[in-house]
């Protein structure tokens, strides 16, 4: 049971009403430039940081693009251990 | 001019007088509260006061200090925040909620001895489940008695540690604790389930999502706090909140990222901002706490933002699953602007507000000597970017197209959202105010070049890791699936623990059943049924048969006997003669 | 576009080509790199 004043849905006929116009993302070549923009900011902050000096606080921090690298760490999403409801009570009665 | 206030009676008394407040003066009576109330503390200067007889106890109900100010401040804007965000709201449970808890939240910061900081401490507990409650569907009733079971448990702790507290030390006083003794530890726990500590968190994640739209606003804000507040104030510089708080904030992130509910993704971010407050009160250098402070400060802003965010979407589409949302950017570009506002400050992004308090904390860390500890949380930090800086509001807003076109949030639901993005965007641009208004002197610059560098590189190569996964097909699908959390141990563990119990203690009851009810008491029933009459058969026939009666004549006589003897007053002598040796008995065994 | 009321049970996100390719080298040159630092300096 939902609270009528908490949720309301505002699609159905105003969906009609919008989906002919167009939107900024709408436009494949809009997100190329995003991405384009995206890619040359990563590379100025590459290059920037040979102009800056740094103050460690570890020696490993003093190594040039430290800060970088560290996107290694962000590369490993994990999958825990997900159920699909609709499989609750045949092979996973176990688990949950 | 009248003296201040406490400042939890404005809340508590204005909880009480909302039913009886109608009409379109309801919304400026409930903005008037936490106005009021941000007044009356502007007012306040440090000291104790407030005193009240309690006993043999002093009960301190306003202790104010740099750290209750701060957090005062924090929860009376957060207070006006959310209910200028709920005026939509007709339910006055939620309203009457909502002002309890956070008077309730105030009460406690404000408290300068255990007792009363307990009693809020449990207020805060029954007001935050009607926000629960007040969802009124199946899930949302479940979760509330979950939660309230598992507060209820952690309640215990503290009261239980704080009847020790006071037994070894005689103080009632809510100042440095530490871990010296059954009572403390007890009392670090009882926090520390407040404060979502791992494997003790479930309740955040399950409880959270499940209240309503504008309940979670609250909630976000106010349980957590406290107990990061209390752990401030009784427990800095304890080494095991460095490792805890540590823990907290990378394993969320595993969490987070598979999760398809966007507002469980975002209590899954909540315990991992707790985890850098956590964190930095246990290294409990001045930096440090100063750092944890500040971190909380700007976390209820920009936390209540995102779940401000969602609750729009939610509000206006219904649906919160990252598999139903998607391309909402079209319609609801302001919505968007302020989740994106949110995701840059909890992301930390230089001139954001996460920027000037998260580093505080790793600078204190590296400034310890603390490499394993400083690489966790340099992980966290790129990790709270990939779900809550990205996710968020890359599902909800851009992603696929889900095809719904909504309206825009309402306006006051954009209102609520402006004043916490610009906060959160004044207090990244500017820090100096929030900076002196912390617990210890400030002596931390965070705009050099180096921090600022460092941190962009984080935060733009982590999005390139994020651009990556999601082109190359290696990011997680999202599905609509349950997640196996650490709640999976509470399940299981109760339900083993039952039948434990049951396959041991039920042979017992059975066997004390046989021997006591089936047993002695209905040896007990006969005997005190007519045991007189047959101890005085007994003496008497033997009697008469050695004085020669027999036949029909002892029959007869015997009868008689027994007749007379039922007769009289003896049996209900007899009963309760028995009745009393047995409760002689069972205070014998007792004893 | 997807119909407003339908129930995605999963969001799956296709590979666009060549960055797959772009991935593991980024990923295997970080991984190389890091190592080297932390292998140095630790």
């Amino acid at each position: 049971m939902k609270h009528p004043s908490v949720v309301r849905t505002d699609t159905g006929s105003s969906n009609q009403q919008f989906s002919s116009k167009k939107y900024l993302f709408d436009n494949p070549r809009n997100i190329k430039i995003l991405l384009g923009c995206f890619y040359v900011s990563l590379f100025i902050l590459l290059i920037i940081e040979f102009f800056i000096s740094k103050h460690p606080h570890y020696p490993w921090e003093a190594w040039p693009e430290f800060c970088s690298i560290r996107l290694c760490g962000m590369c490993c999403p994990g999958r825990g251990r997900q159920i699909h409801p609709e499989t609750v009570g045949k092979k996973t009665r176990g688990l949950l | 001019m009248t003296d201040p206030l406490p400042p939890f009676i404005l809340f508590m008394a204005g909880a009480l007088l909302v039913p009886f407040v109608t009409g379109k003066w309801k919304s400026f009576f409930l903005l008037f509260i936490p106005v009021l109330g941000l007044l009356n503390l502007l007012r306040m200067q440090e000291g104790v006061y407030w005193i009240v007889s309690f006993l043999d106890y002093h009960l301190v109900l306003g202790r104010v200090d740099r750290l209750s100010l701060l957090f005062g401040y924090i929860f009376h804007i957060i207070s006006f925040i959310a209910i200028l965000y709920a005026l939509h709201v007709k339910d006055d449970i939620q309203h009457v909620a909502g002002l309890t808890y956070a008077g309730s939240a105030l009460g406690a910061i404000f408290s300068g001895d255990l007792f009363s900081f307990f009693v809020f401490w449990e207020m805060l507990t029954v007001s935050s489940i009607f926000l629960i409650w007040a969802r009124r569907t199946e899930a949302s009733l479940a979760s509330g008695f979950r939660y309230l079971l598992v507060h209820a448990a952690g309640g215990l702790c503290l009261l239980a540690g704080i009847v020790l507290h006071v037994n070894q030390t005689g103080s009632l006083s809510f100042d440095y604790l530490g871990l010296n003794g059954p009572g403390s530890y007890l009392i670090f726990l009882g926090f520390g389930l407040n404060c979502a500590w791992p494997i003790l968190h479930p309740w955040l994640t399950d409880a959270y999502p499940e209240a309503t739209i504008t309940g979670t606003i609250f909630l976000s804000a106010f349980t957590t706090k406290v107990a990061v507040y209390a752990l401030a104030r009784a427990f800095p510089g304890t080494e095991a909140l460095i490792w805890i708080g540590a823990v907290m904030t990378a394993f969320p992130i595993f969490y987070a990222v598979i999760e398809n509910d966007l507002r469980r993704v975002l209590a899954y971010s909540l315990i991992n901002q707790v985890g850098f407050m956590v964190c930095g009160i246990g290294i409990g250098t001045a930096l440090a706490i100063n750092g944890a402070v500040c971190h909380a400060f700007n976390d209820i802003l920009f936390k209540a933002l995102l779940f401000m965010s969602m609750g729009a979407v939610m509000y206006r589409t219904g649906k919160i699953n990252g598999t139903e949302l998607g391309g909402l950017y079209r319609t609801m570009p302001l919505t968007c602007i302020f989740c994106m506002v949110g995701a840059a400050s909890i992301s930390a992004f230089p001139l954001f507000s996460g920027f000037v308090s998260k580093s505080m904390v790793m600078d204190a860390a590296a400034a310890g000597h603390m490499r394993i500890i400083w690489f966790m949380l340099l992980f966290a930090s790129a990790g709270v970017f990939h779900h809550a800086g990205i996710k968020i509001p890359y599902f909800a807003f851009f992603s696929h197209d889900s095809g719904m076109r909504p309206r825009e949030a309402p306006v006051h639901m954009l209102l609520a959202m402006g004043i916490a993005a610009f906060l959160s965007i004044f207090i990244g641009v500017y820090p100096a105010p929030l900076y002196s208004l912390l617990p210890y002197p400030v002596d931390y610059v965070p705009y050099t070049a180096p921090h600022v560098l460092g941190q962009t590189q984080l935060l733009f190569f982590s999005a390139l890791a994020f651009t990556l996964l999601l082109l190359s097909g290696i990011y997680p699908a999202e599905m609509r699936c349950i997640n196996l959390d650490a709640d999976w141990f509470y399940r299981k563990g109760a339900r083993l623990f039952y039948r434990l119990m049951a396959k041991a203690l039920n042979p017992i009851n059975e066997a004390c059943e046989q021997l006591f009810v089936n047993g002695f008491v209905r040896i007990i029933a006969h005997l005190s049924k007519d045991l007189i009459a047959r101890l005085a058969l007994i003496i008497m026939v033997t009697f008469w048969i050695t004085t020669g009666l027999r036949g029909q004549r002892l029959r007869m006589k015997k009868e008689n006997l027994y007749a007379d003897v039922m007769a009289g007053a003896c049996p209900i002598g007899i009963g309760a003669g028995a009745a009393t040796g047995f409760l002689a008995l069972v205070y014998l065994l007792m004893y | 576009m997807n119909l407003p009321n339908e129930e995605k049970m999963e969001l799956t996100h296709e590979p666009v080509s060549g960055y797959r390719t772009a991935f593991f080298i980024a990923i295997t040159i970080g991984v190389f790199y890091l190592g080297l630092i932390l292998l140095k300096t630790l």
